[in-house]
């Protein structure tokens, strides 16, 4: 058995490379000068420490998928590619965090830290393989998310996003140990392979039972990729949160609850049954409720952040959205929409953030004439939010037209029609900032010093992969393609 | 098969106690003796361990926090002024109707849900052999979780050193004035 365990140590170095980084800043922090320099070491340290856990998760890519730590986890292609997008936006989040004037100068260090703890919560979450791991690593994420909310301690608003948040947080775990404890008393095991495997067994009236525990257990996965209607703390979050933690939170712990679901639902209903009907249905209203909601409410708002929140929520629909086949072909589209996601929020949270820190607000108006002032962000940020609408010949419409061929291949036309109704809408507000920033005069001729070489350098290096990858898709798709989930 | 109905009866009584008692000292220590009933359902199956730890944290600490929080603070601002409207009652209705269909259902199918499990090896023995063995990784990821959120209360308890400096700043300006 303890063999057993250091065998297995070999598939899980990226967390335990993680696991050491965070000790190592936590050292670093509490033993060394709050100055300049020691703030540089930490930020070339967690840079390394985050650069070497990608080239093991690239280095875990090759190997055979397996159930590690006696079946608890699993390392697959799926998990392994889903940690290396989750690895790639706490990076970019960490060097925003770094240039950003939103985060206290002295909370820098432990931004970072709390973010490596959501991150190894995040890739827990990917690849958990029983409740007990999947509730772990959703409140390794959570607990640590409500203080990241609340980092600004002396503004209102983000004491209010950390309180807001905890609470959700704190019911939405318990809706969903609820809904754990009921299945686990039904079928008799947390192993998610048993559980499946029970649930094949069961008769129509134990199905009905069942039916309401699976709700209660949606519920909370809900909460954590704000699904509507589970997703009014996430708007009052994302703005309230400085805004590398608003980065962050769009990336991380979205992903990691879309690969959660991912596998719950295929390793779950894979076989037809009741159970099925039900879930499917329950995630086609999810799907086209999170998509319109989202995108109809993110027309009204005045703060380009806030409109980033709400289309993040209608983004976390089209995903859900690309589940309700339950079949490789959705996964992959899945997969490779979180890819294409990762880089556009990337990008759009980037150009806001430098916006905002020069004005102290991140209003439509703050936008005018910045293709004029700097040509290069301007053309960036207009070519993430066509991406973000799905225009070709972008990212964002390679993403949105996998999902929409999985769907209309398995016949789910309605949602299929859902789904390219609200990208017109959605054209709507990502092109408000284009027509600002094209069309309109420039307010003032100051500069913004956050639009540096290096960092206007950076911020187009990350958009080349919208740009790439909306032509050139198919070495991306095949790596989507091969993250198939392993059940064990 | 007495006892345990006793005790479930009054652990609902209980914890019904906590939501509609006006006062919130009362509702405090029916949380309290709820906590202390779901440990006797424990030590009622024979998880002892579970039940004393259940005692220990849940009603110990937790429970009696609550009730230490509120000596310290006013509690005229806290009593219980609930609205009602018709939505709390449509969904609260809808609740309770699953919920007894739910019941209903498992009580007419004889679903014997519980004998998958094997209660009859209950020492802690047993338990930390499982807890260093089966679920080891979930044990030490636990302690990454505390470690992070260690560092989480500090960074929200701790005060900021330029925060300190205005203070300071702000209390000299007011002796000058």
């Amino acid at each position: 058995m303890y063999l057993n365990y250091l065998a297995n140590v070999g598939r899980y170095i990226p967390e335990l490379l993680l696991v050491v980084l965070m000790i190592g800043i936590i050292i670093l922090e509490t033993t060394y000068a709050e100055d300049e320099k020691n703030k540089k070491y930490v930020f070339i340290l967690t840079c390394v420490g985050l650069v070497a856990t990608f080239a093991s998760l690239v280095a875990n890519m090759s190997g055979k998928a397996e159930a590690i730590f006696s079946n608890s986890m699993i390392i697959d292609p799926f998990s392994t590619v889903m940690k290396m997008v989750m690895v790639l936006g706490t990076l970019g989040a960490v060097y925003l965090s770094t240039i950003s004037k939103d985060i206290y100068e002295s909370l820098k260090t432990e931004f970072i830290i709390m973010a490596i703890g959501v991150l190894i919560g995040g890739m827990i979450l990917a690849s958990a393989n029983n409740m007990l791991m999947l509730y772990l690593g959703i409140e390794t994420l959570s607990i640590i998310s409500y203080v990241m909310a609340s980092l600004k301690k002396n503004d209102e608003r983000s004491s209010e996003a950390g309180l807001k948040y905890a609470l959700f947080g704190g019911v939405s775990s318990g809706i969903m140990l609820f809904g754990m404890s009921h299945m686990f008393g039904v079928l008799g095991t947390i192993q998610f392979s048993g559980m499946a495997a029970n649930i094949a067994k069961l008769d129509h009236t134990q199905m009905l039972i069942m039916m309401p525990s699976f709700v209660l257990f949606f519920a909370g996965i809900g909460y954590k990729i704000a699904a509507v209607p589970f997703h009014m703390w996430s708007p009052d979050v994302y703005e309230g949160s400085p805004t590398p933690v608003t980065t962050f939170f769009a990336i991380v712990p979205k992903l990691a609850g879309i690969s959660a679901l991912i596998r719950v639902t295929m390793i779950f209903f894979l076989t037809p049954s009741a159970l099925r009907v039900g879930w499917v249905g329950l995630m086609m209203i999810m799907a086209a409720l999170t998509m319109t909601v989202g995108n109809v409410t993110a027309i009204g708002q005045k703060s380009v952040k806030r409109m980033l929140a709400y289309s993040s929520i209608s983004h976390a629909g089209i995903m859900i959205a690309g589940l309700v086949m339950i079949n490789d072909i959705g996964v992959r589209a899945v997969v490779f929409y979180g890819i294409t996601y990762l880089f556009m929020t990337l990008v759009a949270f980037y150009v806001t953030s430098i916006v905002q820190d020069k004005y102290g607000n991140d209003h439509f108006e703050r936008f005018q004439g910045l293709i004029y002032r700097y040509p290069f962000m301007g053309i960036v940020m207009s070519v993430v939010m066509f991406s973000l609408t799905g225009l070709p010949p972008l990212a964002g419409f390679v993403a949105k037209f996998n999902i929409l061929n999985a769907l209309i291949n398995s016949k789910y036309y309605s949602l299929a029609i859902i789904l390219a109704l609200n990208s017109v809408i959605s054209a709507f507000y990502y092109l408000k900032i284009v027509r600002l920033m094209t069309l309109k005069t420039q307010e003032s001729n100051e500069e913004i010093e956050g639009f540096g070489f290096l960092n206007q350098v950076i911020i187009i290096v990350m958009t080349a992969p919208v740009l790439i990858l909306g032509i050139f898709w198919d070495s991306i798709m095949g790596l989507a393609e091969g993250a198939k989930i392993f059940i064990k | 098969m007495a006892v345990d109905i006793m005790l479930t009866i009054l652990t609902v009584v209980f914890a019904l106690m906590v939501v509609f008692s006006k006062k919130t000292v009362v509702a405090a220590f029916s949380l309290l003796m709820t906590l202390l009933m779901i440990a006797m359902i424990y030590f009622q199956l024979g998880t002892v361990f579970i039940s004393a730890v259940q005692v220990l944290i849940n009603a110990g600490a937790i429970a009696i926090l609550f009730v230490f929080v509120m000596m310290l603070i006013n509690l005229e601002q806290f009593t219980n002024n609930r609205e009602k409207s018709k939505w709390k009652l449509i969904v609260s209705t809808v609740t309770i109707l699953v919920l007894l269909g739910v019941f209903a259902l498992v009580i007419n199918n004889n679903i014997e849900t519980l004998s998958v499990m094997n209660l009859a090896d209950n020492s802690m023995k047993t338990l930390f052999a499982k807890l260093f063995d089966v679920y080891y990784l979930p044990f030490e990821m636990a302690t990454v979780l505390l470690l992070a959120a260690i560092v989480a209360c500090i960074v929200i308890t701790s005060h900021e050193k330029h925060e300190v400096a205005e203070e300071l700043a702000a209390a000299k300006s007011e002796d000058k004035v």
